[in-house]
């Protein structure tokens, strides 16, 4: 009897290890894990190798190694090994697929092991307060020059703690929406189109907090305020849920990944979505009288990808050299390309593909840039709130 | 070789493998379990979090439907793995057998987000399977396969035949078929000889496979969200959220506990049920 | 088909591919006969039993049981019981249960009745107490009984029995013997019964059908069949001999039963022509040890012979005599039984053998030597 239940538990204990690396009760979470950020490619599984160089150990000698913690495609190998090769200092790259996943990581060792970090702005500063993970930016040896001067403004004062900057401005995308112009051309004056009963079942958007937002300005709310209280955010974020709970016999599926909704478009199973600006350029530029980036009137969404520097950092100035480097227009150009996001650096759009470069000012011009939503710093509270939402809109009984 | 340096020299074998397993296995849970009984804050003694599950109406019914869908799905999958065992190992000629195992197998090839993006592919409303059967005229407009229960069952279903299906396999190789013989000769049908001599003879693998299916439907997150759309929930995502979304590692492990907890007594049920001992079993 | 014929197979073939296990077989089994199949190992009699209890279908050919044409009847529905080679106990039950099977299987029958039949069929086969046991807890020999058990419980037709005292021990395997002879009369059951072991056969059946590489080679009552065998293979292969072989034949002489003589380095030797001989055809001759008379010193009309050996064995000795007016070295098995009146005789005794000429067979040789029963 006393042998079977030890055979029963250490059978159990064997399962349950693979079960809770399925459910991501594991502190690092499974790659094939929503992304619950925006990135221009998927990040395989494979991608999570770190090393880029490993074989070069003489130039680890003269300039030592950076250790990066960043998204797929924000480090192309072209701009690193012409990096190694200016500088001698070898890269270590580690992807990593939600910000939330990045803080987890960078939380476990309160930063050692990685010297910069590629954090959504507005992870940032609520990160620093509650697991201190990063250090303060050292002004002085970064090149301002290389700067788009408003970026740089807005992105040192939105990621103050305690008085100082944690981040610099890199790369910057918006969320808006996609329409079908054959099957739904009037489609994308509002976000509330998503719940257009003439769109039944020709609807799609995420489970997540961006659409969240969309769905609180839509109705007439202003989500940045009321996060800054508890009861206003959960009341805010209980009506967005209200009416997401309304809508959801319209929408068809939400979708999780670029290729997921870009099956959906193609497949014309879904007239109008919620979209990363690059994955619609995309589109467009396949099939430019088919689809179209539609800046609502609430204005689109807006994330900007920063560097920060880890407070475990053990090579801080191969960290800014980066930073000097890669923000050169001529670098900045390969990301935009790589990834089809805007980046901070001066000048880099008009070196980039002009093609693009066309579809970009025709669907984000000045004075849609304008209203651009910018994602807002979440304290504590407003995770659990979206969480708490998100989990009974997808709970919710619907056709 | 006297007995003190057997003893010895067993050791030295004993002592890496409890380790490794003791460093993998039991210490994080260990963590787990001790993290499910403490505050987020302050780290004292509570049952907080285990109150904040059974206080949820939404988790409970989230839990419920995981453990319920689950458990269907491991005796949807018996009903397909039990037939495909046997004929693969009693009835099947050498190239059948090799064709059918390669079937079994094949899936397993590529990841399982590939699979379900494969089925995706196959049973959405512009897929090959709506195409098909409006080209032999019995539906008269696309529809929809996917985002329904019955889809998340099929993948559920697909993603762990194998799982089910070889022990099945290894348990009915070892059945000497002149016991089906000597059931036929003795006057059983069919039926009779698969519920008094073949099943009872497979149960040891029948069982394995039950729990293993079991536990991979539970723990299961893409496939489930990839084909069951929007009335997807799973209870592992529940789990995620805590841990990954809002960072509560309290709740996330009294989750983890519940939902282990919940296994194991799943587990003693079916020995029970099928009286079975694991170790004769394994 | 006559009403009295149980088992009846006409011209029925078995081939595995290219080989043919069972070659153009037919015979009949009268009712409530004990019908013994004899032969080698390899033979083709698990095959052709198989057919009968229908897990094997004719390539071609018909068998009927019970007057009945059951080539397409499944063996479930089959009047007729199997005793496997392997047994094929259940494991998974205990003794009652495996033997109550096929009365559950039929059904009408409270179980206090199949209980007590089931008991009863384990009493007759001397296994009574063991109903609670679990298979793995029997002796192979106990294991064997249960099987039978479970045949006979059934009551059926005809009982197939394929080898089921093959692993018992001998002592074992004489009480089974007569047991099984015993329960056969008793219930007059038409049993069908496979084996290599001749004595087996000989002992108990009715009618034996010698079968070698697939074909029937002789179906006679054990007596016949020992003293008249058919084939050079059945005079090999049924009962002891000393094997002559590369004779000529002097002489013929006709009639229902032909006589010949055969030379063998010189001596003729009497014997019974088992098939078409002609004078000066090579021939084997096969003389069985127990039917050759031994008379210490020299005597006419017999062979002189040189005691070499003496096996004593119980009851009988085995006497290995050179014969000495041979041309070529040459010996003969001779068997006494140890009656009062027995000669005694020692290594070196000058002896004189002699038979009644229809105590040996002679045949053709054949170009490959089957299995043989060596003296
Ligand atoms: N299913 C089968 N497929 C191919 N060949 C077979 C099959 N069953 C039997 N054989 C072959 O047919 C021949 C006769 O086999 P069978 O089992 O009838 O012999 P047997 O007389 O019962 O021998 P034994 O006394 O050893 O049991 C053998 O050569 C055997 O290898
Ligand atoms: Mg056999």
């Amino acid at each position: 009897m006393k042998r079977q239940f030890w055979m029963l538990f250490a059978f159990v204990l064997v399962l349950a290890l693979a079960l809770a690396a399925c459910g991501g009760a594991a502190k690092t979470p499974q790659p094939q894990a929503p992304s619950s950020k925006p990135a221009a490619t998927e990040a395989p599984a494979a991608t999570e190798a770190p090393a880029q160089s490993a074989t070069e150990a003489p130039a680890a000698a003269s300039g030592g190694v950076l250790r990066m913690l960043t998204w797929e495609g924000y480090a192309p190998e072209e701009l690193v090994d012409k990096f190694t090769k200016e500088t001698g200092i070898k890269v270590e790259i580690t992807y990593i697929g939600d910000n939330n996943e990045l803080i987890a990581k960078m939380a476990a060792t309160k930063g050692v092991g990685f010297d910069l970090v590629s954090p959504t702005l507005n992870y940032v500063a609520t990160a620093q307060e509650q697991f201190g993970i990063y250090q303060p930016i050292d002004l002085s040896k970064v090149n301002k020059d290389l700067f788009i001067p408003a970026y740089w403004d807005s992105i040192l004062k939105n990621s103050e703690y305690e008085g100082k900057p944690y981040a610099l401005p890199f790369v910057w995308g918006t969320t808006a929406m996609v329409v079908n112009l054959e099957k739904a051309p009037d489609a994308g004056q509002s976000y509330l189109d998503l719940c257009d009963p003439k769109y039944k079942g020709r609807v799609t958007y995420r489970a997540k907090y961006d659409t969240l937002y969309m769905f609180a300005y839509a109705l007439g709310y202003d989500p940045a305020e009321a996060v800054k209280n508890e009861d206003e955010y959960r009341k805010v974020m209980n009506a967005v849920r209200d009416k997401m709970i309304e809508c959801k016999p319209i929408v068809r599926t939400y979708w999780d990944s670029r290729q997921q909704l870009e099956d959906l478009l193609k497949n014309d199973e879904v007239w109008v979505a919620t979209s990363w600006d690059a994955i619609a350029w995309t589109l467009m530029k396949e099939y430019p009288n088919k689809f179209k980036y539609v800046v609502p009137k609430e204005g689109a969404v807006g994330w900007f990808d920063t560097f920060a520097i880890s407070a475990g950092a053990e090579n801080v100035d191969a960290a800014y050299k980066w930073i000097n480097f890669v923000m050169k227009p001529e670098n900045a150009a390969v990301i935009i390309n790589k990834t089809g996001y805007q980046t901070a650096s001066q000048g880099a759009v008009e070196l980039a593909s002009p093609e693009m470069a066309k579809i970009v000012a025709e669907t984000l011009p000045p004075e849609k840039m304008k209203t651009i939503k910018w994602y807002f710093p979440l304290p504590p509270y407003a995770q659990d709130i979206q969480a708490d939402v998100l989990e009974q809109v997808k709970a919710a009984e619907s056709k | 070789m006297n007995a003190s340096s057997k003893r010895r020299g067993l050791w030295l074998v004993l002592i890496p493998m409890l380790l490794w397993i003791g460093l993998l296995f039991v210490l994080p849970h260990v963590k787990l379990f001790y993290l499910s009984f403490v505050s987020r804050r302050g780290g004292e003694f509570t049952l907080a979090n285990y109150l904040y599950f059974f206080k949820n109406p939404l988790y409970r019914r989230i839990f419920v439907r995981t453990a319920v869908f689950s458990t269907l799905v491991t005796l949807l999958t018996l009903v397909v793995s039990f037939p495909l065992a046997f004929i693969i190992t009693k009835v099947a000629g050498k190239r059948l057998k090799a064709m059918l195992l390669l079937a079994v197998i094949l899936p397993y090839w590529v990841s399982e987000l590939i699979q379900a993006f494969t089925w995706m592919v196959l049973l959405r409303e512009s897929g090959v399977f709506s195409y098909l059967l409006q080209r032999l005229g019995i539906i008269h407009h696309p529809v929809e396969f996917l985002y329904h229960d019955y889809t998340i069952a099929l993948g559920l279903v697909y993603t762990s035949l194998l799982f089910m299906t070889i022990p099945i396999m290894n348990s009915l190789d070892t059945l000497d078929d002149s016991l089906i013989e000597a059931a036929y000769d003795l006057g059983a049908n069919f039926w009779s000889t698969l519920r008094e001599i073949i099943i009872p003879h497979a149960a040891p693998g029948i069982m394995v496979g039950s729990i293993m299916t079991f536990m991979l439907n539970l723990g299961n997150y893409v496939t489930v969200t990839l084909l069951g759309g929007k009335n997807s929930l799973w209870f592992t995502e529940i789990i995620y959220n805590q841990f990954i979304i809002r960072f509560n590692q309290n709740k996330g492990s009294a989750f983890s506990v519940i939902l282990l907890t919940f296994s194991v007594v799943f587990v003693w049920i079916v020995l029970k049920v099928t009286k079975q001992d694991l170790s004769e079993a394994m | 088909m006559s009403p009295e014929i149980d088992v009846a197979l006409v011209n029925v073939t078995k081939k595995f591919g290219n080989l043919v296990a069972v070659d153009n077989v037919s015979f009949e089994v009268p009712k409530g006969s004990f019908f013994s199949i004899l032969g080698p190992s390899g033979s083709g009699k698990t095959t052709l039993l198989r057919m009968i209890a229908g897990f094997e279908v004719p390539t071609s050919g018909d068998i009927y049981i019970g007057g009945q044409r059951v080539n397409d009847v499944p063996p479930n529905k089959r009047p007729c019981n199997m005793v496997f080679q392997r047994l094929a106990l259940f494991p998974m039950m205990n003794v009652l249960d495996n033997v109550t099977f096929g009365l559950r299987r039929r059904g009408g029958m409270s179980k206090a009745e199949m209980e007590r039949r089931a008991k009863d069929a384990l009493a007759r086969v001397g296994l009574q107490g063991l109903e609670k046991r679990k298979i793995h807890q029997l002796s192979g020999g106990q294991q064997q009984r249960v099987a039978l058990a479970r045949s006979l419980v059934l009551e059926p037709t005809v009982l197939l029995l394929d080898e089921p005292l093959g692993s018992l021990d001998l002592k074992l395997r004489q009480s089974m013997k007569l047991e099984l002879k015993h329960l056969q009369a008793r219930t007059g059951t038409t049993f069908v019964y496979i084996t290599h072991d001749q004595t087996i056969a000989l002992a108990m059946s009715d009618t034996v059908a010698v079968i070698n590489r697939g074909k029937i080679e002789q179906i006679a009552p054990p007596e016949e069949l020992y003293r008249r065998p058919a084939t050079h293979f059945v005079a090999s292969f049924v009962g002891e001999n000393n094997k002559l072989t590369g004779g000529r034949v002097l002489a013929v002489r006709p009639g229902p039963d032909p006589q010949v003589e055969v030379d063998f380095a010189g001596l003729r030797m009497a014997g019974r022509a088992g098939e078409d001989l002609a004078v000066g055809d090579t021939a084997d001759l096969f003389i069985r040890p127990e039917m050759i008379s031994l008379r210490p010193g020299k005597h006419e009309n017999g062979l002189l012979g040189k005691v070499s050996e003496v096996n004593f064995d119980g009851s009988h000795s085995l006497v290995v005599v050179d014969l000495v007016e041979a041309q070529r070295p040459l010996s003969l098995n001779v068997k006494i039984q140890h009656t009062e009146d027995a000669p005694e005789v020692q290594p070196g005794d000058v002896v004189t053998l002699s038979w009644r000429w229809d105590a040996a067979n002679a045949f053709h040789p054949v170009a490959q030597p089957s299995t043989e029963a060596e003296v």
